[in-house]
């Protein structure tokens, strides 16, 4: 199982990684990326099989990004990890093509059960 | 009525019709208010240090010293329907802790730029959560992450709250209107 995390945040995306080996995915690969530009160029290089997003990001955001993968034909496993948490925005993404939406701060329980569909 | 409260009066009548209420981190907020008091915050700010980074808060009994130096500073934007600069103010020694809990680095180790990253990254979390609070449609910034070495000093106006992370304090300051300077 190949994760890639993409956020800007150093910070963040260390603690989506803990959290992530926390789950019932347990040990995974992890590659990283700090915004949706470089985000959509690991997709093509390391193809893998979950994606786990933030929304607000520079150069390219996280929407923007999975508008793109969806529009060059990509169908690999998205989530966001935002601290976005309106309802139009959950309503955008879940449109867009992603599988869920999570809100900072999340637990590992709630990163497990949003990603569990993914993996199964 | 000074113009103040007339904008108030006018955006109460604006949402007055907005009769859902919202049940969040275990305490009801009216929306139709839009008002984020200490409680309120104190509650957001517990969510992100208790639930997700395990380290406890707690009220805290005196001020952030206003003659601290050395201090970081994120702040973030909401703006559209709800208008708010959120501020945090951390003291190195409270920064340097919070960021070594989140890299899950050594004690004094952490470079200042990851140092900023992670309270960057806490003020993105308030300011996410201040603004799924608002129904209407607003917009979050990126953080904006600085060090200080002046003296604190609290601009007029807005609300704060000054809370213990692991023992140690930051403070939290958020205003309802934009202001030109942090």
């Amino acid at each position: 199982m190949k994760v890639l995390i993409v956020d800007d945040s150093k910070a963040m995306r260390m603690i989506v990684k803990r959290t992530l080996s926390q789950t019932d995915v347990g040990k995974c690969d992890v590659v990283e990326a700090e915004n949706g530009a470089e985000g959509l160029a690991k997709v093509a290089s390391e193809k893998p099989n979950l994606v786990l997003c933030d929304w607000n990001m520079p150069e390219m955001s996280g929407i923007q990004f999975l508008q793109k993968l969806r529009e060059s034909g990509n169908h690999v496993n998205f989530g966001f990890i935002t601290s976005e948490s309106g309802a139009e925005i959950k309503t955008l993404a879940l449109e867009t093509g992603a599988q869920f939406i999570i809100t900072k701060p999340f637990t590992a329980e709630s990163l497990n059960s949003a990603i569990s569909p993914c993996v199964a | 009525m000074d113009l103040k409260q007339r904008n108030k009066w006018l955006l109460y009548l604006n949402t007055h019709s907005w009769q859902d209420h919202l049940f969040w981190a275990g305490r009801e907020i009216e929306r139709e208010q839009m008002i984020v008091d200490v409680p309120t915050m104190d509650q957001i700010i517990s969510n992100v240090f208790d639930e997700m980074l395990c380290m406890p808060t707690s009220p805290s009994d005196s001020g952030l010293e206003c003659s601290v130096v050395g201090r970081i500073v994120a702040s973030i934007r909401i703006t559209g329907a709800m208008e708010k600069l959120i501020v945090v103010e951390a003291p190195m020694a409270t920064a340097s802790l919070i960021g070594e809990t989140m890299f899950d680095a050594e004690h004094d180790t952490l470079p200042e730029e990851e140092i900023r990253d992670a309270v960057g990254e806490i003020v993105n979390m308030i300011g996410g959560n201040v603004k799924g609070m608002c129904e209407g449609e607003s917009t979050l910034s990126l953080p904006c992450v600085s060090v200080e070495n002046s003296e604190l000093s609290i601009p007029d106006g807005g609300e704060q709250t000054i809370v213990n992370v692991a023992g140690s304090p930051i403070l939290v300051r958020w205003h309802d209107m934009p202001v030109a300077t942090v």
